[in-house]
């Protein structure tokens, strides 16, 4: 009987080493120095630039499809020099030569130009860069998202917030964020932020709309009386830690929220 | 002779290499998905970091990079390269403390053998291998991170990979910059680069030549000869290998306020 047992599982064992290997295989090539085309920019991408423009300081957030022969196109939302504008689409076209460096021109439904160049890196999943247009000094970064349908659970847990903000109604402010994240959209958080050369910090609440295409609209309390809106995107969870990108969208901002997950690397977690 | 293996084992064995191979795989992406509860104390940070500080000051734009070792019990000592304003300090040392509560937020103080004391507050990520603050002191400005190490010990051939770099320089001799570099390094110390960068607003692109030197703390200096005809020289702590991040360095001429975050190919 127990032999019998014996032959039973140990294809099972097999087909389970099989695919550990697999994964393991997949999971190391991520990694690998693969040249880069036109292709390796293939799908989704959530992109922000933040710094500025001829109009002054800007930050804008992109939902940016790449269809790998070279094309661009999404919407988003831009802050320029704290004026707003939402539902903003913009096409564009880009390169990648291959030693994985990129130059892409983007022109949005405001009728605004960008250029930036750069890096592809990991196979495609992030790319960083920089403006080249006259008279603009921005950075840009573009994750790949792998998330495309999202519900408001997505996301849930214990994430971590490093905001950016050249341009606030008190002066430039850079502040860290601690957020739990709760299964209905809800979350409790704790920040530290420096407006101007005044630190303060304390406590907050916010509430999250996520859409189906992993676009969520973020609605922030905070204990010292203020409140904070926020567009984002989720769904970048891929190799990187960053998991969303988010533009703030009040009146007189310019911030970009890069979020990380508190804790996401085995073994450190 | 080696004892017989039991029965179980023997008639298990192909299937517990299996789940213990399939653990192994899945592990990064289970505990993404998990998002990691915070639950930290002093010995949350210890070891050795890089930390990384860039922004403004009383006295102008500054960047600070230290080698800085956390006792796991409130204590912090190091020594780094600071450009206050464009003027370049080396081999500073430095002392101070920390806090590190349950919910993983951090403070650290610390004073400088310069005479200068800092103060950050942030949060603590990835189980204590990851900080990201800002300045607390009234008048300043900085943005603070700090990675944890992998290894304590290395050598020149330790940062031999492939890199992409992007680079933050609030002050140069020609204004604000930002660079993107792209990096390969080869174990004999050597590498090349192409890079883009934007002065002010004017664009450049080029190529170039660097020397490292590494230190058996994991702490690197670097001379580039670029394309331009331009040199430069940084300081830098390598060894991180923690959310694709492998070194961050900072820019050692007379001038500039510089900071680079080398990330994985």
């Amino acid at each position: 009987m127990k032999k019998k047992k014996t032959s039973q599982l140990l294809p099972l064992g097999k087909a389970v080493f099989a695919l550990s290997a697999f994964l393991i295989a997949a999971l190391s090539s991520a990694r690998a120095d693969e040249p880069c085309t036109l292709a390796t920019l293939t799908g989704p991408y959530v992109m922000t630039t933040l710094g500025q423009e001829a109009s002054g300081q800007a930050a804008t957030l992109f939902v940016i499809t790449s269809d790998g022969n070279g094309n661009l196109s999404g919407t988003g939302t831009e802050s320029l020099n704290g004026k707003i504008f939402s539902n903003v689409t913009a096409t564009g076209t880009y390169t990648a030569d291959h030693s994985c460096q990129f130059t892409a021109t983007t022109k949005d439904s405001l009728g605004n130009v960008r250029s930036v160049a750069g890096t592809i890196i990991q196979k495609g999943n992030r790319i960083d860069g920089i403006s080249t247009g006259a008279k603009t000094d921005f950075q840009f970064m573009a994750f790949f998202q792998h998330g495309t349908a999202c519900t408001v659970s997505s996301g849930q847990g214990y994430i971590v917030s490093a905001l950016q903000s050249p341009l606030t109604p008190y002066g430039s402010s850079t502040a860290a964020e601690q957020w739990n994240i709760s299964k209905k959209g809800t979350g409790t958080g704790n920040w530290v932020a420096n407006y101007g050369g005044t630190a303060s910090q304390g406590t907050a609440t916010a509430t999250f709309s996520t859409n189906p295409d992993c676009t969520y609209k973020e609605a922030v309390t905070r204990s010292d009386g203020t409140t904070a809106n926020y567009f984002g995107a989720k769904g970048l969870n891929g190799f990187d830690n960053v998991i969303w990108l988010a533009i703030e969208t009040d009146k007189g901002w310019v911030s970009i929220s890069t979020v990380t997950l508190l804790c996401s690397y085995w073994p450190h977690c | 002779m080696s004892k017989p293996r039991p029965s179980w084992l023997r008639a298990h064995e192909n299937l517990l290499l299996g789940l213990v191979s399939l653990l192994v795989a899945l592990a990064p992406s289970a505990a993404y998905a998990a998002g990691g509860k915070p639950h930290c104390s002093l010995p949350t940070i210890s070891g050795s970091f890089g930390a990384a500080a860039l922004g403004q000051q009383a006295g102008g734009y500054a960047a600070t990079l230290f080698l800085l070792t956390a006792d796991g019990n409130g204590n912090l000592s190091g020594s780094g390269t600071e450009s206050l304003n464009g003027t370049l300090f080396f081999n500073v040392t430095v002392t101070g403390t920390y806090t590190a509560n349950t919910g993983c937020l951090f403070t650290a103080t610390m004073l400088d053998s310069l005479g200068n004391t800092s103060n950050f507050s942030g949060v603590i990520g990835q189980n204590g291998y990851d900080l990201i603050g800002l300045s607390t002191d009234a008048g300043t400005r900085m943005q603070f991170s700090a990675y944890r190490l992998n290894k304590t010990q290395c050598t020149v051939a330790s940062l031999a990979t492939r890199y992409e770099a992007q680079v933050t320089s609030p002050l140069t001799p020609n204004g604000s910059s930002t660079a993107n570099q792209e990096w390969s390094i080869q174990k004999n110390g050597s590498g090349t680069d192409t890079w883009v960068a934007n002065y002010n607003g004017t664009i450049s692109q080029g190529t170039g030549t660097a020397t490292f030197s590494v230190n058996s703390n994991c702490t690197y200096t670097e001379t580039v000869t670029n394309s331009d005809g331009t040199t430069s020289h940084f300081f830098g702590v390598g060894s991180i290998k923690l959310n694709d991040i492998g070194w961050v360095s900072m820019e050692t001429d007379s001038g500039w306020v510089s900071m680079a975050t080398g990330y994985f190919y």
